[in-house]
């Protein structure tokens, strides 16, 4: 018995050390956070100059193709909202950082869809695989289709997350209740890399204070999601098997459990496609899943928002609010909705049908609509 | 001749085996969807090998890159033979 005890300590002490870098890779990531806020507010010199940088991205369309564009070059929408909380934090004004956000909703599903290029060999595998990945495009897709222009129309993103950041900020020191420890926590740090790079002119200091922390997000995301993913493997098997059999509704907790549980909804969105590559899992079972996983991925920019010091840390808390307002509005609209539900995966199921025969047309969406087309609408602009 | 009275009997049971039928289907396509999800909670318990594959790999791009050039030169070569009417044999 005494091998299998020691075995036993063994593993224990293994998570206690794996959890132990989760932790500090959270810290790091509040720490990155509060750095490329005071980073981009020391070179751009303040709000004024934050806006005067992002321009170009006043054109919600300008920010919708940024936000898209850089997610799929990154293939991960938790760093970029985290940036754009960052950037929020710095200056950048909420309304310009709207579209950035729901960019980021489009960007992400590239990744599932490059899976199910693992699945190409196989016609039918492939056009199972390539619908349960699709539906994700086009789910998003079309929830930036309705909420873009009735954002701009309207503002109640905007007015929505505002109502709700007052709500949950306390008083006139506009930090969220309870969580002052976390500034408390990170500040020192933050100040260290800006005594680091103090000796700098403002313009380079503030550049280097923000490409670190846009380094240190990198790695705690990167980090975050490898260890979460061996941690949390067992807890997602449970959801996975607490929603089998069961209605749309638990199937979008599973999602949105798993995406918070591993903080990666590419990873969630791509764990199904193999799944759904082999006939197991319907496109009907795979939909609401996808859905969760959307909601789910607004907990990292949330989280990145706590980091957030000063008056700034409203419209941080403000902007990861926006992330989590129109995923979930997303949801109730476009779900709720018989005629409207059904469009993305009918669309995904017929483009697959199409697509496992001229697998010429995959190469031309994929790489036209994540990267050429954003790129030609950037260089226009600019 | 069928009398019908013949017919009406011939009529009852043809739809009492059309009946038969249905049930068996149902039975049957309850079934098959308990043994898919039997099958659900078998590939969940080995999700871990999932994720290994859940990630996206360089040389898929590359096969989808291949596939993708033969597609469309097959569905170039379909199209000019449409526009010269000439068809393979």
């Amino acid at each position: 018995m005494q091998p299998s005890n020691t075995g036993e300590s063994t593993q224990s002490k293994n998570m206690i050390v794996q959890w132990l870098f989760v932790t500090l890779m959270i810290y790091l990531l509040l720490v990155a956070v509060g750095m490329i806020g005071s980073g981009f507010k020391w070179a751009s010199g303040g709000a004024e100059g934050a806006r005067q940088l992002f321009a170009f991205a006043t054109n919600p369309v300008m920010g919708l193709v940024a936000g898209a564009l850089a997610t799929a070059v990154v293939q991960s929408s938790s760093t970029v909202t985290t940036v754009i909380v960052g950037l929020v934090a710095g200056g950048l004004p909420v309304a310009t950082a709207i579209p950035m956000i729901m960019g980021a909703n489009i960007g992400t599903t590239v990744t599932n869809t490059l899976v199910s290029m693992g699945h190409i060999g196989k016609k039918k595998e492939f056009r199972r695989a390539f619908s349960a990945a699709t539906v994700h495009d086009f789910f998003n897709l079309m929830a930036v289709m309705i909420f873009l222009p009735l954002e701009i129309m309207t503002g109640f993103l905007a007015s929505t997350s505002e109502y709700l950041a007052n709500f949950l900020v306390g008083g006139d020191s506009l930090s969220i209740k309870g969580l002052n420890f976390v500034k408390v926590m990170t500040a020192p740090v933050v100040d260290l890399f800006k005594g680091v790079f103090g000796s700098l002119p403002d313009l380079w200091g503030g550049i280097c204070l923000a490409l670190t922390g846009l380094a240190f997000i990198f790695i705690s995301i990167i980090f975050l999601g490898k260890l979460l993913k061996h941690l949390m493997v067992g807890r997602a098997k449970q959801l996975l098997h607490k929603a089998i059999g069961r209605g749309p509704a638990t199937g979008i907790f599973s999602g949105m459990m798993m995406t918070v549980a591993v903080q990666s909804s590419s990873t969630c969105t791509s764990l199904i496609v193999p799944l759904a590559g082999n006939g197991i899992f319907k496109l009907r079972e795979i939909y609401p899943f996808t859905l969760g996983s959307n909601i789910g991925t607004t907990i990292t920019a949330l989280l990145a928002a706590t980091a957030v010091q000063g008056s700034m840390g409203f419209f941080a808390l403000q902007i990861a609010l926006v992330h989590l307002l129109f995923n979930v509005s997303a949801v109730l609209l476009i779900y709720n909705i018989s005629f409207l539900r059904v469009i993305p995966p009918t669309l995904a199921r017929r483009f697959a049908q199409v697509a496992s025969r001229n697998k010429w047309m995959v190469l031309v969406y994929v790489v036209g609509v994540f990267f050429v087309i954003p790129a030609i609408l950037i260089a226009i602009t600019a | 001749m069928t009398t019908l009275k013949e017919y009406k009997v011939h009529r009852k049971e043809l739809k009492a085996q059309i009946k038969e039928v249905k049930a068996t289907l149902k039975r049957l396509e309850k079934e098959l969807e308990e043994e898919r999800q039997d099958m659900q909670h078998e590939e969940v318990d080995h999700l871990d090998e999932y994720f290994d594959q859940a990630e996206p790999h360089l040389v898929d791009v590359k096969k989808l890159g291949v596939s993708a050039i033969d597609d469309f030169k097959k569905s170039v070569s379909k199209l000019m033979n449409s526009i010269t009417g000439s068809h393979k044999e």
